[in-house]
């Protein structure tokens, strides 16, 4: 009888960490950062560690992010010649420009944010809010499954997600003395940061 | 042809894209909101379970899931030909008067508000809700959350959830409240009445205090007489949750008013070869362009319109609100557009206060929330207000309850051509004999659609990956000539 093959720590040094797939997976790629976020989920457990997903922005997100010390959000983004599946590391000041732009009827991440700290709610700080942002192919098409290169991608952003949230893979052999897991590789990027 | 582009619009969704047309002599000839479409909904629905729609079709809008969830609960009502008792009725429509406080709230306060209080034409870092706390005070910033905070937590405890509900279902609610939930609620509800105060002295405060702000909101540029749509009540007051849907023409004459059964014979839709959008239009006056007026079937569905269709507010301080605007702007109907922000404010109030009528009716505590159907389904149409705009959901089933055709028309889609008319307006007033577009003239174009607060693939939530807001003026001949920037 073997044991697991590997298991999964999350240790974050005390840090309270949120980990927030946003989307809408009824809209294809959409819904890439909840699928990522419940794919990381699944191989981590840890008191410090909250794996949410939402479907929100502006004044709600707010809401899911205030108490936390570190937030790691998990979205689909599009930017002009991105290539569908590439994985951007981001924080808050990259969109800078959505102050203004961004949600219809509500306030933008960064929008948000500032709102936030100048009511005085406690909020992670800048650098320690980082977005991984999944190039989209299709958001508009209605569809509970992503386009083929961003699922195809999924499993590699999950496994960043974990690397962001301090992992460690423990070793452990099964019964039959197979070699241990092997060391995780770094998610494919974009370009970003 | 010259061409401005707005792109993405300023605090609106990222998809959306102005183009503005200018002619050879630099005055603007046409002006279109060029937008991308949700696909396929229909193609998704189809085959499923009618009772899973008011859990999927929230999931069409990020920021109203609850007017959807509400249609299509009514929807699955008519479908099933069920009817759902006064208890789970009253639930419903208690849950649907706490939305609509906070979605009208995070509208006026974040989006419009900047606008008057720091002036159309101040800097675009300052023209935002953190401009807006610093002028007024953090603590109006805190109500506003507060406040919303409170509404929220009316739905979370109605709805099961606060974000994309999941209570009401076909023939009622699926659980009743106690006591105790009731007296919170009408805590709330109280609370929010005084919050709705607060607003509207703010906005008499601010704006109407304000000679400046009230030329702007007489002026012609931002003017447009056409025919207005809102549900009523019996009594032909505001209702968001249930009634008759009237339309009433630029004079004020009631043109119909129908049953969301026959919707199909009171509105067409109009396609044009240069969006996917289409545009709703009355049939019985007809299609003529994109032209206003009483010969014009364009219509609007936005807070201005609901009360221009309605002869009143059905509760007090709504009422002396209704009666204000009306006689500070000079009687029925009221075709001046920045004033929808004015009345999304007496909307808000009325809501509130509907909020409260509704936590203090002897039934909402009954245990009997919901009917079970029995009848096989077949057909349904439902139609609510949303905060943008009437909402209609049409379900056709099989015997089974499986959905075989769809056909919503949301919020936003009634005021699609009414949109593009009020840009185009907007634009030849500020944009003349080719003069450079400076940076508030762009957003005067922008001020002209704001009021109606649009969806536009709002359920949508990916990054706006997009290089900052950029127009683009090209020469007849297509050469780029000058780039202006937004929020830098």
């Amino acid at each position: 009888m073997g044991t697991p093959a590997s298991s999964i720590q999350c240790g974050t040094g005390n840090m309270k960490t949120l980990v927030l797939g946003l989307g809408n997976t009824i809209l294809t790629d959409d819904g890439v950062g909840i699928h990522v976020v419940r794919e990381a989920s699944a191989a981590c457990s840890s008191d410090d560690v909250t794996f949410a997903e939402a479907s929100v922005g502006g004044l709600r997100l707010l809401e899911l992010l205030a108490g936390q010390d570190r937030v790691i959000m998990v979205d689909a983004i599009q930017t002009p010649g991105g290539r569908p599946g590439d994985l951007r590391r981001l924080h808050p000041n990259d969109l800078r420009a959505s102050l203004h732009a961004g949600s219809s009827h509500d306030l933008s991440l960064s929008g948000a944010l500032a709102l936030g700290r100048s009511l005085g709610l406690p909020l992670p700080r800048d650098e320690d809010f980082t977005i991984l942002a999944v190039e989209a192919e299709d958001v508009l098409t209605f569809s509970e499954t992503c386009t083929e290169q961003v699922q195809v991608a999924i499993p590699a952003v999950a496994l960043r997600v974990l690397e962001e949230v301090h992992y460690t893979a423990s070793e452990a052999y099964d019964g039959d003395g197979r070699t241990p897991t092997a060391a995780v590789p770094r998610a494919r990027t974009g370009g970003g940061q | 042809m010259q061409k401005i582009s707005i792109d993405p619009i300023t605090r609106l969704e990222g998809h959306g894209r102005v183009d503005i047309f200018l002619d050879e002599a630099g005055n603007v000839a046409n002006a279109y909101l060029v937008i991308p479409e949700l696909r396929g909904f229909e193609k998704f629905a189809e085959g499923r379970p009618v009772e899973e729609m008011p859990r999927i079709t929230p999931r069409i809008c990020g920021v109203c899931p609850e007017a959807h969830h509400i249609a299509s609960a009514k929807a699955c009502d008519a479908v099933y030909h069920v009817e759902v008792p006064p208890a789970g009725r009253k639930l419903r429509e208690l849950l649907y008067s706490a939305f609509f406080v906070a979605d009208h709230a995070v509208h006026f306060y974040i989006l419009a508000a900047p606008d008057f209080v720091l002036g159309p034409d101040a800097p675009p870092a300052e023209r935002n809700i953190l401009g807006l706390i610093h002028k007024v005070g953090v603590e109006t910033g805190r109500m506003v959350i507060d406040s919303r905070g409170m509404a929220m937590d009316i739905i979370g405890m109605l709805g099961g959830k606060t974000i994309h509900p999941v209570g009401a279902l076909p023939g009622g609610v699926s659980k009743a409240i106690s006591e105790e939930e009731r007296a919170k609620c009408e805590a709330i509800g109280h609370k929010l009445v005084e919050f709705g105060q607060f607003s509207l002295q703010l906005f008499r405060d601010v704006v109407l205090g304000n000679s400046g702000y009230v030329d702007m909101i007489l002026s012609e540029p931002y003017t447009t007489p056409m025919y207005y749509m809102g549900l009523v009540d019996e009594n032909n007051r505001v209702n968001f949750y249930d009634g008759q849907v009237r339309v009433v023409d630029p004079e004020g004459g009631e043109l119909v008013k129908y049953a969301p059964r026959e919707y199909l014979d009171v509105i067409a839709e109009r396609v044009e070869p240069w969006t996917y959008l289409k545009f709703p239009y009355l049939k019985k006056v007809g299609w003529k362009g994109f032209v206003t007026g009483k010969e014009s079937g364009v219509y609007q569905a936005t807070p201005l319109s609901r009360l221009n269709a309605a002869d009143g507010m059905a509760t007090p301080l709504a009422q002396e609100a209704y009666e204000e605007f009306y006689q500070t702007l000079g009687g029925k109907p009221v075709h001046r557009i920045l004033a929808t922000h004015w009345a999304r404010l007496i909307e808000l109030l009325y809501a509130a206060e509907r909020a409260v009528e509704l936590a203090t009716d002897p039934e909402i505590t009954d245990p009997h929330v919901r009917n079970i159907p029995t009848a096989v389904p077949d057909e349904g149409v439902a139609i609510v207000e949303a905060p943008r705009g009437t909402l209609t959901h049409h379900f056709i089933t099989d015997a089974r309850g499986i959905v075989q055709k769809c056909n919503l028309i949301v919020g936003t889609t009634n005021n699609y051509a009414p949109i593009s008319i009020g840009i185009k307006k907007a634009a030849r007033a500020f944009i003349k004999g080719g003069e450079v577009v400076r940076e508030g003239l762009l957003n005067r174009v922008e001020m002209a659609f704001r009021p109606y607060d649009p969806c536009f693939g709002c359920a949508t939530h990916s990054l706006p990956g997009q290089m900052p807001l950029e127009a683009r003026v090209y020469t007849a001949a297509g050469n780029l000539v000058h780039t202006l920037r937004k929020n830098m």
